[in-house]
């Protein structure tokens, strides 16, 4: 499912004892932090921690990677398989319906009747214009 | 007690800009018990005379410091941003008396050296406030929606009626409302929904609320706020489709939504005066 080995290694220990998923993630944040595959466990992760806004936002942001083919190619990732891209958009519709949020989960029921990413992340940007790779502010805070 | 400005000094950032604009107001409010002297050359410093150095985005400001250190070690830092914890400041802190810092984090929470306070208000809040029962909404929101959270808070208050809510393009963006009409907006809102900051569960939107005596209904993920100020009575949530049901049953309560606007208010304002306290005492003036 992960095209990164050692990505695909965290995903496989995720439920051995002492295995410690934030650990892991900070290891690797340096080298993969923007990389789609890293961003769907950090989604994973945050869910687990019970911060499921800051899950879904990463989330969300791993999927527009997966469809921006020039902030791909400059940073020598590539896209998500189909699989995991799949498995994004299953733990998105869990975390849309933790909250209760209908509207939101909607998109995801139309998502999965067209399977158009792009028209999805439209409808994303269109609702919450911030989680970008560019936002200025968040640039500035850091 | 001599005190320079230094996060716009020789530095022209979003940042640096906004605490100059922005946080004066909170700062000289905090230092109330002090008697400052503004001074805006260190220069004007005198040898090892104690300073206050407000300053923000420490990173690559080392040589400020280490000029400084020639004048006097005898320097107290007020550490504004840094809302991430990234900033590189070891050097700094190690030479700073005493350091005031903003956005606590788990380190600092155990750390003598360094005091955690709020973020604070932005400048220009209006004072003579309205009794809660007088305010028109019931709700606001104001602000960029610029992740889930907030989208979610939008959507779980539909159900509050008479609310206000207003979504900026960007921070700071020119669609933003003035700082006077912000400031008109809380002063007639009774629960002021705060989701967490872009990184940092602090925004300033708290203190703007409990400035403007509004009750704060805050975001408070990993229970940051229970640890950050424990025993205080703002209401707390996980989830915004907690705060939708919270606020309608105080709304359906006089006085328990008197009770709780009294209880935060005057907690609030204990908060500060011990704050101010904490100021006086530790650069013993």
């Amino acid at each position: 499912m992960f095209k990164i080995s050692k990505l695909q290694n965290l995903h496989n220990s995720i439920n051995k004892k002492n295995f410690n998923l934030q650990n892991e993630l900070a290891k690797y944040r340096k080298e993969y932090d923007l990389n789609p595959e890293y961003l769907f466990l950090m989604g994973f992760f945050l869910k687990i921690e019970n911060r499921p806004y800051l899950a879904i936002d990463a989330l969300i942001l791993s999927l527009k990677i997966d469809n921006d083919e020039i902030f791909l190619l400059k940073k020598n990732y590539e896209k998500c398989s189909d699989d995991l891209i799949k498995k994004k958009i299953d733990l998105l519709l869990e975390l849309f319906i933790l909250i209760k949020n209908s509207d939101l989960a909607n998109l995801i029921n139309k998502f999965k009747k067209n399977q158009n990413l792009e028209f999805f992340l439209k409808d994303i940007e269109e609702i919450m214009p911030g989680i970008n790779l560019n936002n200025p502010t968040s640039s500035s805070r850091k | 007690m001599k005190l320079f400005w230094n996060t716009n000094k020789n530095l022209n950032t979003f940042w640096g800009n906004y605490h100059s604009n922005n946080s004066r107001e909170w700062i000289f409010y905090i230092l109330k018990f002090v008697n400052i002297d503004e001074i805006d050359k260190i220069e004007n410093i005198s040898k090892d005379e104690k300073v206050i150095i407000v300053d923000s985005e420490l990173s690559g400001k080392e040589d400020f410091y280490k000029k400084l250190l020639l004048k006097t070690k005898n320097i107290f830092l007020i550490h504004l941003g840094d809302e991430g914890g990234t900033e590189n400041k070891n050097y700094i802190y190690n030479n700073c008396i005493h350091i005031w810092r903003t956005f606590c984090l788990g380190e600092f929470f155990v750390n003598k050296k360094i005091t955690c306070i709020p973020i604070g208000y932005k400048n220009g809040v209006l004072k003579n406030l309205k009794n809660i029962d007088d305010k028109k909404y019931n709700w606001a929101f104001l602000g960029t929606v610029h992740g889930s959270s907030r989208f979610d808070l939008l959507y779980h208050h539909q159900k509050v009626k008479n609310g206000f809510s207003r979504a900026t393009k960007k921070f700071g963006s020119k669609d933003s409302l003035s700082s006077v009409e912000y400031y008109e907006i809380l002063k007639d809102t009774k629960f002021l929904p705060i989701p967490h900051g872009y990184y940092h569960p602090e925004t300033y939107r708290l203190y703007e609320a409990l400035e403007s005596g509004c009750i704060p209904v805050i975001e408070n993920p990993q229970n940051f706020f229970d640890k950050f100020y424990p025993g205080s009575p703002i209401l707390k949530i996980k989830l915004w489709k907690e705060s939708s049901d919270i606020i309608i049953s105080y709304l359906e309560d006089k006085k328990k939504i008197n009770d709780l606007s009294t209880r935060i208010n005057n907690w609030w304002k204990e908060y500060k005066k011990n704050l101010q306290n904490n100021f006086k005492e530790t650069l013993d003036v």
